[in-house]
């Protein structure tokens, strides 16, 4: 069985799952207009808002977290809030922490591109190189808390949430008593335009609307772990009807916050916050 | 308060875009001021310092050769200033 200690959710609404329970319940439009060079067109996106990161992160240790990294440490703290451990707590575990993401750092990625694309290759960008590497964020959030566990990005356009899970359930099993599996996505233009030119493409797989980006995180439990939870718990055998996976088999009632690949993960956190005890 | 030159200004400008700092944690800089190292206002590093260099020559046409030079030139933004004038 896995347990649900926490859970944590950033977005255009702000960080924490009452800001998005609140939003839920009285959607406000917080799409702002980009222009996209590549296609000259302004698209709408709903861009996650951070600024809570401070509650946790002093601002001068902020300085070498691109945006991605910023909402993977934000969503993963508010988790871990949600679920009363404190950080003396957390280190009695075998703490293990998995990133999904489609796309992964896609900003820092493309800046580090261009600086090579645009000057020369004796001009890429160490700050951006560094910023771009997969596992950064989790890299980030291990050394701050001082995690030694196991740690991965499982970074893949196609259901990278679920293939998390499966990670997640695996190590739960095996050797972690606590996993923190965050899904995360970030808006970038170049994604804004392959998001479009696939929407023409594959019917009804990326839906019309404005675009997103968010992070939702959750404390997963194994039985060895005696932390009480006030979430519902869930088998770790994938197969059955009580799994993660069954549960994100629902599809997902809408994007009120703007579509991104890993906002499959909501409907999760959407029957988790329903049923929290 | 020591009056920064025009080259001086443009520096500080560039490498508070390129580090990622807010234009207000650099308040307290002078021309003189420590740039990268412990002593650093901005809490510049050698992360910092190669990004630093990389601006210099992309956008001043000046190229800082050796790393004992870089040490001595990276000191302030009147050092850089200085080389460049000097270099250019």
């Amino acid at each position: 069985m896995i347990s649900v200690l926490g859970i944590g959710v950033v977005g255009s609404f702000g960080a924490g799952k009452d800001a998005f329970i609140q939003a839920l319940a009285a959607p406000n439009d917080c799409a702002s207009s980009h222009y996209i060079s590549e296609y000259q067109k302004d698209v709408e996106v709903h861009l996650a808002k951070t600024e809570q990161l401070s509650d946790y992160v002093p601002k001068p240790k902020q300085r070498r977290m691109d945006h991605f990294s910023r909402m993977f440490y934000l969503g993963a703290m508010d988790a871990i809030k949600d679920s009363g451990l404190t950080e003396d707590d957390l280190q009695q575990y075998r703490v293990g922490v998995v990133c999904a993401t489609a796309y992964g750092a896609s900003k820092s990625s493309y800046a580090f591109k261009d600086s090579i694309n645009t000057k020369a290759d004796h001009f890429a960008s160490p700050l951006h190189f560094s910023k771009s590497v997969a596992n950064s964020a989790i890299a980030n959030f291990m050394l701050n808390m001082n995690f030694y566990g196991r740690n991965i990005t499982i970074c893949q356009p196609q259901e990278p949430f679920e293939a998390s899970i499966e990670v997640a359930c695996l190590w739960l099993e095996q050797d972690c008593d606590l996993v923190i599996l965050v899904a995360v996505d970030e808006f970038s233009a170049p994604l804004a335009y392959s998001q479009e030119r696939m929407q023409e493409t594959e019917d009804g797989l990326i839906p019309d609307g404005s675009l997103g980006e968010g992070c939702s995180a959750f404390i997963l439990s194994s039985t060895s772990c005696k932390e009480k939870s006030k979430y519902p718990s869930m088998m770790t055998d994938l197969n059955s009807t009580d799994s993660p996976l069954a549960f994100l088999k629902q599809k997902i009632f809408s994007y009120p916050f703007g579509y991104f690949p890993t906002n499959t993960s909501f409907t999760l956190m959407n029957f988790l916050l329903a049923a929290e005890k | 308060m020591e009056k920064f030159t025009e080259v001086e200004e443009k520096l500080l400008t560039n490498i508070l875009e390129i580090c990622q700092i807010d234009v207000d944690e650099a308040a307290g800089m002078t021309p003189t001021s420590p740039l990268i190292g412990p002593d650093s206002l901005l809490g510049l590093d050698s992360l910092d310092a190669v990004e630093i260099v990389s601006m210099i020559q992309y956008d001043f046409g000046v190229r800082i050769i050796s790393k004992e030079t870089s040490i001595e030139v990276l000191n302030s933004l009147r050092s850089i200033a200085n080389y460049i004038e000097q270099n250019k």
